[in-house]
């Protein structure tokens, strides 16, 4: 069975825009063939959680350190450059399962 | 559980007084408590929530245990406010429209979140929402959302 890619995806206080950005991607993977495991956080849970996952995506501005990919997902929300998103979230995930 | 709607129409000279004045109609409404308005107002200045759309919308929120109905103010302000965008630290919106959005156990309520992100983000709703008479929006929000 392919890896299972992990995934964390954060805002500003954990509650609306991680929700909507975390089912956008859900979907987005699962259209890919991508089996994932999402998590939900916010901002400054990112240097805890970031080392229980392979992937970060934040729905604002993260200045923080990381050493995970880090994926900007707004667009998920707002539709501005949707599909440049959803591309580099299937090369991202596919990179880790590969790797 | 079903969600309570309020718009109300105002003025103010900054985000912080917008988002008081939804925070206010909340509180009135027995949506909120105390604790509401001063957390969205902390989370605003560390992550803002201004939207860059066609017509722009803030969407200031908050998670804290004091929400007691869920419930979405939208404020319509005869001078646009900045708000900070959401996706950039130093950009901007000047924005007539604040929608305060009061949510509590937001995991059940993906599908809710889902529409209502979809709705603030559609330019023909909220021109709508610009346009239409302030006792019509509740309505008009619940019926676009739900």
């Amino acid at each position: 069975m392919a890896k299972e890619v992990k995934i964390l995806v954060a805002c500003g206080s954990g509650v609306a825009t991680s929700t909507v950005a975390q089912e956008s991607v859900k979907k987005i993977c699962k259209d890919a063939g991508i089996p994932i495991k999402v998590t939900k956080g916010t901002i400054s849970e990112i240097p805890n959680k970031q080392n229980t996952v392979d992937v970060v995506m934040v729905t604002t501005n993260y200045r923080g350190q990381i050493d995970k990919p880090l994926i900007k997902v707004f667009g998920l929300i707002s539709g501005i450059g949707k599909e440049k998103i959803e591309q580099e979230i299937i090369a991202t995930c596919k990179a880790v399962m590969e790797a | 559980m079903s969600n309570t709607y309020l718009a109300i129409n105002g003025e103010a000279d900054n985000w912080e007084e917008a988002i008081t004045q939804c925070g206010e109609a909340l509180k009135a409404a027995g949506c909120i408590g105390d604790a509401f308005t001063p957390a969205c107002i902390k989370r605003e200045k560390e992550f803002p929530t201004g939207l860059p759309s066609d017509v722009p919308v803030a969407i200031p929120h908050s998670k804290t245990e004091d929400i007691f109905k869920n419930a979405v103010c939208l404020l319509r302000l005869k001078k646009p406010v900045k708000f900070y965008r959401m996706d950039s630290d130093d950009e901007y919106v000047n924005t007539r429209l604040v929608m305060n959005i009061a949510i509590n156990d937001n995991d059940n309520h993906v599908d809710f979140l889902q529409h209502l992100m979809g709705v603030v983000t559609d330019s023909e709703k909220m021109e709508n929402c610009m346009a239409m008479p302030i006792e019509a929006i509740p309505g008009y929000l619940a019926q676009i959302i739900e």
